[in-house]
């Protein structure tokens, strides 16, 4: 092997290295059966998770590992798994939980090649997929993957600093409910941070304005 | 029946690392890719425009060969709008002196015009645009074949500056002058070429035997008279032709109304995007030293930064969409009928050459 193949080699090798722990892996286990979720919705308050409770949630969970691995400690044994994370942490994870959480509407256009989950003040959320796999998308800023799994439409978005968003869509168990289920996931917390999210489909007519945000203008909104 | 699939992104960055290290120790194999057209970094130009050496007709193609990175439909939609888009820039450049015939769009390569530049979009991201170029006379002599590269500064996006890659457009324009200047035989020679090239694709038996290929050069051998009725024929079928490329550009200049300021937000949003990730590089973040609330602010400012490209970046993409819906339908007027063509631009130019050679050969018959 000459000087030249063999830096690249063992380049190569240290990257590898570098690759084993994956930082993420989704599993993919049912037959796309994708449904139709076209439509507007508007969230319900009433029955979506409220952030706090599952910042709580979260918070009891993770003292509960706590103290199972003190007791483990105490009786002498040994465990395994990374660092719980702090307090300060889940704040964090709570904090940008909030901001990706916060559309209130949806506005889902769909056919057999595209769906998109156009969401106020935010991106939409856009997966062309045919039902075959998954479909990934790379960019500069980071990665998504999206498409069906059963029934379910899910986005896998893998950002920088390792910030990982989940957000996964179906019909709530009345055909005219949408549940959409958004996990937060930092490097820092290690515990993703899990929300629920029902919207009600409504009429945007009935509103009596529709809003359009332009480029140009920003949210420019006109009574009908 | 029941399948599953576990997908690792991680793992296939990391096999592109693995490819992009050894690719990186071993230089030859990009060269060996690039060598064809050796890259120009553009600078800044502020010396006078030069002047045509004759008032040639111009026609210019424009595809992107840029990478899809989401591989999606919507993107590739995109990239093809952005190719028609840059081709009208370059297209303004040559209009800005009077030096020139008609400077045309072209949906794919002609024989009409005397001067024919082929634009490829290499890469487009807002910090940088990197083109292509190739230019050729219509008797067949490459006079330029080179890659262009223009890196944009924050300056070249401030208030109502046009377009931040105006050196590149310029830098072209120049070489092409100074090429077809070193190198162009006479205005009336290459029309009469271009007459009979046009002439030999409609009706090869009749008009093959009056130019010849030397060295891949064509030369005219001898010279139909004006008078001759199939030349006649000849030159309403070539004003028909061009009759549906100047319809195309209509829709083009709708095309460059409606997408040109979205355009431009886009590219400003993207390098903004890519700046602010270069610069995050550069300080070597490491997330382990933050405090508490610069964590929260780190990872907040990634999901904006991420939030505000994809805003940009769907508005745009949506109104190329939109507008490619509108844009697949032209009806045209022509030897007493109304044509429609449909499909895209390329489609129907095809569709419409076509058409010319069945009125040529039913009129021929009469």
């Amino acid at each position: 092997m000459t000087r030249p193949i063999l830096q690249g080699f063992l380049a190569a090798m240290v990257v590898l290295a570098g690759c084993v722990q994956d930082r993420h892996k989704e599993a993919v286990t049912r037959i796309a059966t994708p449904i139709d979720m076209s439509g507007h919705w508007e969230i319900d308050y009433s029955r979506s998770d409220n952030l706090q409770s599952q910042l709580n949630s979260v918070s009891r969970q993770v003292q509960r590992e706590a103290a199972r691995r003190s007791r483990l400690a105490e009786e002498g044994r040994g465990f395994t798994g990374s660092p719980l994370p702090g307090g300060r942490d889940l704040v964090t994870l709570a904090r940008l939980a909030e901001i990706i959480t916060e559309p209130a509407l949806l506005d889902i256009m769909q056919d057999d090649a595209r769906v998109r989950v156009k969401r106020d003040n935010s991106f939409a959320l856009i997966c062309e997929n045919d039902g075959s796999g998954l479909t990934a998308t790379n960019d500069a800023l980071g990665v998504q993957r999206c498409g069906w799994d059963g029934e379910q439409l899910f986005f896998s978005l893998a950002l920088q600093d390792g910030l990982d968003i989940t957000h996964r869509l179906s019909r709530g168990g009345d055909s005219d409910s949408l549940l959409l289920v958004t996990s937060v996931e930092t490097a820092a917390a290690r515990v993703p941070l899990v929300v629920s999210q029902y919207f009600t489909r409504y009429d945007p007519e009935a509103l009596g304005y529709r809003c359009q945000r332009t480029l140009t203008k920003g949210k420019v909104c006109t009574t009908q | 029946m029941h399948y599953s699939v576990v997908i690792s992104w991680f793992t296939t960055y990391c096999s592109l690392g693995v490819l992009a290290t050894v690719v990186a120790l071993y230089p030859q194999w990009s060269f060996a890719q690039n060598d064809i057209a050796p890259v120009r970094l553009v600078t800044t130009i502020d010396a006078p425009r030069p002047a045509s050496p004759a008032r040639f007709d111009v026609g210019i193609t424009s595809e992107s060969d840029v990478g899809n990175g989401s591989g999606t439909a919507i993107e590739a939609s995109f990239r093809a709008t952005e190719a028609i888009l840059i081709g009208a820039r370059m297209r303004r450049e040559f209009q800005r002196s009077d030096d020139w015939g008609v400077v045309r769009l072209f949906p794919e390569g002609s024989v009409i015009p005397q001067l024919a530049l082929s634009i490829t979009v290499l890469a487009s991201d807002g910090q940088q645009l990197e083109l292509r170029v190739a230019a050729r006379h219509v008797a067949g002599k490459l006079l330029l074949d080179r890659r262009y590269r223009d890196i944009a500064s924050d300056e070249d996006y401030l208030g109502d500056r046009g377009d931040p890659f105006d050196d590149l457009y310029a830098t072209i324009y120049r070489d092409v002058v100074r090429e077809l200047s070193a190198h162009s035989p006479s205005e009336s020679y290459l029309r009469t070429v271009s007459m009979l090239r046009y002439a030999r694709g409609i009706l090869p038996s009749a008009f093959s035997g009056y130019l010849e290929q030397v060295s891949g050069q064509w030369q005219v051998k001898r010279v139909p008279s004006d008078l001759d009725p199939m030349v006649l024929r000849l030159k309403r079928l070539q004003d028909y032709e061009l009759l549906f490329v100047d319809t195309i550009d209509e829709q083009l200049t709708k095309l460059h109304d409606e997408v040109g300021a979205a355009y431009l937000q886009w590219l400003k949003a993207s390098k903004t995007q890519l700046d602010w990730l270069e610069k995050r590089r550069e300080r070597q973040v490491n997330t382990n030293e933050f405090t508490d609330e610069s964590t929260f602010t780190s990872l907040q400012a990634v999901y904006a930064a991420y939030r505000s490209l994809k805003i940009h970046e769907q508005e745009l993409f949506e109104l190329v969409i939109d507008l490619e819906g509108e844009t697949r339908s032209t009806q045209l007027y022509a030897n007493e009928r109304i044509f429609e063509l449909t499909g895209t631009v390329e489609q129907q130019y095809r569709e419409w050459r076509d058409t010319l050679r069945r009125i040529d050969a039913l009129e021929s018959d009469l």
